[in-house]
């Protein structure tokens, strides 16, 4: 087979695959040709085999529409509450180890220092406080986070509402 | 006409009517290719389905620098391989539901039958081509293989097809 109908045979076969007319040039080519004939005979054969699927009846399209949208749907509402203020919670309990070892770090440089210079139910107070507040302070902010998530959650509804 | 790409980024906040204009421009192709790689008219509903819904699940993680043709492609040619994996009765399957071929040609159901029988990197670029009209560089992206690949590969299996005709 020489280069032409190599050519040839190469274009019609993208004219066939794209569902087109081959180009004239290629068609009068093709009648003069018999390897490219035979070609093309074969490009028709191969377009009914693959045309073949397109009896079949289609799909009812709101069917699939309807399943569609109900995904797209439920992929756009919100999270559950309780799934939300989970992962919250979980984000948040992710540096309370780092607060605690500075907390305490902090207590113990304090009681070095303070040590020679006041009593030790002084210092037993102090830390008291200290860790008494500490605690309090994680826990208002702990306290908070149902709160917070549900704030959020009702500001996303209210800006989703036409 | 918004383009796909436009009609995708809206899906992704949530419109609805958009997701409807897709549905509408890619059941048909969607489903005739889907037919053809599974050969068998129920599998190609299910992954159908399956496709949209993945479609609408994943707009959020859609980037609108991408073509929607390829990447709803890539989705449906994904679920149709990973449900022939699964399956391990194909064949009696596919005797059992194949679509009933309608009055052709001894030579067409041959060749139908050397379609089906092509390896699968092979059969996919064919129907990639023939059934999405997909041009080299969509392919590139839906498999994900350089385009020289691509070309030789279409090559590769008109050639096959060709030889398997011209011998019987």
């Amino acid at each position: 087979m020489n280069r032409l109908c190599e050519e040839t045979q190469d274009r019609l076969s993208d004219a066939a695959l794209d569902q087109r007319t081959p180009d004239p040039i290629d068609r009068e080519h093709a009648e003069a040709c018999d390897a490219c004939a035979q070609h093309r005979n074969f490009l028709h054969t191969l377009r009914s085999a693959l045309d073949d699927v397109s009896r079949v009846p289609a799909l009812p399209m709101r069917r699939v529409q309807d399943r569609a949208t109900r995904v797209l749907r439920a992929a756009q509402s919100p999270a559950p509450f309780g799934k939300r203020l989970l992962r919250v919670v979980g984000l948040a309990l992710l540096p309370l180890p780092f607060v605690i070892a500075y907390a305490i770090g902090i207590a113990k440089g304090a009681s070095q220092l303070l040590d020679s210079i006041l009593p030790q139910s002084a210092l037993i107070w102090l830390g008291m406080i200290y860790f008494s507040t500490l605690a309090i302070g994680i826990g208002l902010v702990y306290a908070a986070l149902p709160f917070a998530v549900a704030q959020r959650r009702s500001i996303e509804r209210n800006s989703e509402s036409p | 006409m918004e383009s796909d790409e436009e009609l995708m980024t809206r899906v992704a906040l949530g419109d609805e009517a958009a997701l409807g204009l897709l549905v509408e421009r890619y059941t048909e192709p969607l489903q005739r290719f889907l037919q053809r790689w599974t050969r068998n008219r129920v599998d190609a509903e299910d992954l159908l389905q399956d496709t949209w819904v993945r479609i609408a699940r994943g707009a959020k993680t859609f980037r609108p620098n991408q073509r929607f043709r390829s990447w709803a492609y890539r989705i449906a040619l994904n679920l149709a391989r990973d449900a022939h994996r699964r399956r391990t009765v194909r064949e009696a399957y596919v005797a059992n539901h194949e679509t009933a071929p309608t009055r052709t040609s001894e030579d067409t159901i041959d060749l139908r039958r050397q379609v089906d029988a092509l390896p699968e990197s092979l059969r996919d670029v064919l129907l990639l081509r023939y059934y999405a009209g997909m041009t080299e560089s969509e392919m590139t992206e839906v498999l994900a293989i350089p385009n020289g690949t691509v070309k030789s590969r279409l090559h590769t299996a008109i050639r096959r097809l060709r030889e398997g005709s011209d011998h019987e």
